[in-house]
């Protein structure tokens, strides 16, 4: 789906989604990186929040390679959700 | 050079750039990413980058800020008995004036700070600082204590703006955007080696381009690091909603990580914490180490909880960017060691580790002076790179208008362009503005430091009013002047109120001071050159007038 939206719009519109999603992206990277990672949960967690903004930063430029604003929000999404119910199940 | 030939090129180049069909997609979508998210971060990045630049000396722009303090005897604290005597009279401070309090915290005074520092938790948990003097102690009056934030104002300002926990927010949000602008920069420039060794003069657009990527591939490395490591020592915060996934707040988390006893809530039921002094002493032994800093959570209530933290500060000149300073907890009724922290054993997993060694290295506690001064020269070439990234943006415009807001475009440029020159000349101005603040604001002025710190941000908005009501060109040049005569007018200023003068800094070898106003001269210096030569390019613009009116009034 592509919609005719301005330029400055549709680069906001990816800065959000790069910002906003790849955020609760990272976030859910963290969470479940603390119940995975083979350490103690505090230690687990420590380390997913040092390592998040590097991963943070690649999802962004991820969600930048996708030319359209509506596939970057999916991309970041969809893993988001993924991500957050696998922690749950697995906690 | 053949102004001619110059604009030729840069045409060329321009018109290249926009047809470019060699560009792969990718380096083309990460363009404009590049572009907006520097611009929009660069205004609020280029005052981080100064204040935080001026915080890698805060103990010597503190010196400057409040000389009465130094008039003060400084006390020998390498003597248990003394360190005992301070603990002392900063409890009974406490029990007198704080007794009701939620926190009592005290630092003994050091070789920055002569007098002995205390806080406490105030009413509606406002943060209240007092100054003792350690001989008799007395509480310092306005007199022989400056109420200033002194150096710290650049530090608040760097992390949180002074807004508290928004204001963290704030910072992180485009320190993010940096740590972006810099990975697509360099996609951006796939000819990074060549880009460092291209700086062409006098060619317009080129030149600001050039200057902007050969300071931005210099300073890689630093600028990777400082916004990596000043976004991992808030993660805490940042990350807070990760961490709540599994523990019920940031605090427990914390205490997990440190192994420690948990966080106590209060009991309701009134207590009085025992002697500092006596627990202080059991501390220092436990360490085998001289301690410099004691608090109390909760000092009236049931579950009041002492720390005595031990003095790491002595390693802070070596060539160690991997040692803990001890740490002792105590039961503040019953008095008995509740949890104990060696010095050198805080860290103790790989993950944490990594978040002090970076701290350390954001916060230049490890190699002394010289990385000192490393991180000051690299983070004035930072803001530099970012200033001539935002300049960049107009410039290139306005050689080359690409309309990209349709019918508004020349106003939002005109917008962007008063921005720019409050962002980079105005905050300039509002830095000298609070060392200026700091010396006419009358000493007995109710809750001073906080005017201080009101004052430096009315000036910066007034620096902004003034871009807004002047032509362009003419504001950044007046901008420039006022901060030549802000700078070199500094020492001057501070003889008549003080009587403190360079040649007397001088004699004393006040380090300190000295450096301090010969930093103002500088910058002061600096801004009648830039002034001058704005002024001069104007003068030629308008006389040889070939090309449109730069204005866009």
């Amino acid at each position: 789906m592509r919609l005719n939206l301005p330029d400055p719009l549709r680069v906001s519109l990816k800065i959000m989604a790069a910002l906003l999603g790849g955020y609760l992206l990272t976030l859910a990277f963290i969470s479940l990186l603390a119940v995975l990672w083979p350490a103690r949960l505090a230690d687990a967690m420590q380390t997913g929040l040092m390592l998040g903004y590097a991963f943070y930063v690649a999802i962004m430029i991820l969600a930048f390679s996708r030319s359209d604003w509506l596939g970057a929000w999916l991309w970041m999404l969809v893993p988001a959700l993924t991500l957050w119910g696998l922690t749950q199940w697995l906690s | 050079m053949d102004a001619g030939a110059g604009a030729d090129i840069v045409g060329a180049y321009a018109m290249a750039e926009l047809k470019s069909p060699s560009n792969n997609g990718f380096r083309r979508l990460v363009t404009p990413v590049h572009t907006w998210a520097g611009l929009v971060a660069g205004w609020l990045l280029f005052a981080i980058f100064i204040t935080g630049t001026l915080s890698v000396f805060d103990a010597p722009l503190s010196r400057w800020l409040n000389p009465e303090l130094h008039q003060l005897e400084p006390v020998d604290t390498s003597d248990q008995a003394t360190r005992l005597d301070i603990v002392d009279k900063g409890q009974q401070f406490f029990r007198q004036h704080a007794a009701e309090s939620g926190f009592w915290g005290l630092g003994l005074p050091d070789e920055h700070q002569p007098a002995a520092t205390l806080f406490w938790e105030g009413s509606q948990g406002k943060l209240e600082t007092a100054y003792l003097n350690p001989h008799t102690g007395e509480p310092l009056g306005v007199q022989a204590n400056r109420e200033t934030e002194g150096g710290h104002h650049f530090v608040h300002t760097h992390f949180e703006l002074h807004a508290g926990e928004t204001g963290v927010w704030i910072v992180g949000g485009v320190t993010m955007l940096m740590l972006l602008s810099l990975v697509s920069g360099i996609i951006i420039h796939k000819r990074i080696f060549r880009d460092f060794f291209t700086l062409r003069f006098n060619k317009g657009q080129r030149s600001w381009l050039d200057a902007h990527t050969l300071l931005a591939v210099l300073t890689l490395p630093f600028l990777l690091m400082i916004a990596y490591s000043g976004l991992a020592i808030q993660s805490k915060t940042y990350f807070e909603p990760a961490i709540t996934q599994h523990y019920d707040n940031r605090f427990s988390f914390f205490t997990d990580l440190m192994q420690e006893p948990a966080f106590k809530t209060p009991t309701g039921e009134t207590a009085q914490t025992r002697d500092w002094a006596a627990m202080f002493m059991q501390a220092e032994a436990r360490l085998s180490e001289p301690a410099n800093f004691i608090n109390t959570e909760r000092p009236a209530d049931r579950s009041a909880v002492v720390h005595v933290f031990g003095q790491p500060a002595d390693k802070s000149d070596q060539q160690v960017l991997y040692y803990g300073g001890g740490r002792i907890q105590f039961d503040g009724i019953s008095g008995e060691i509740t949890h104990t922290r060696l010095p050198d054993t805080a860290m103790n997993t790989t993950a944490h580790a990594a978040e002090i060694v970076l701290e350390r290295m954001h916060m230049a506690e490890f190699g002394g002076l010289g990385y000192r001064w490393l991180l000051f020269i690299l983070g004035l070439t930072g803001a530099v790179m970012m200033a001539a990234g935002t300049i960049l943006f107009h410039v290139k415009r306005r050689q080359n208008p690409i309309q990209e807001f349709g019918r508004v475009t020349p106003q939002v440029y005109w917008l962007i362009e008063k921005l720019n020159i409050a962002a980079i000349s105005g905050l300039i101005v509002a830095c000298l503005g609070f060392f200026w603040l700091n010396r006419l604001l009358p000493l007995d002025l109710n809750n001073r430091a906080g005017w201080e710190v009101t004052g430096f941000f009315v000036v910066w908005l007034m620096t902004l009013i003034h871009a807004f009501c002047r032509p362009t060109a003419r504001a950044s040049i007046e901008q420039c002047y006022l901060i030549a005569w802000l700078g070199l007018l500094l020492p001057m200023l501070n003889m008549t109120i003080t009587g403190d003068h360079l040649i007397a800094y001088l004699g004393e070898g006040a380090w300190a001071e000295f450096s301090v106003e010969v930093g103002a001269i500088v910058t002061g210096a600096l801004g009648w050159l830039i002034g001058h030569w704005l002024q001069g390019r104007q003068r030629t613009s308008a006389s040889t007038s070939q090309r449109p009116a730069m204005e866009t009034e």
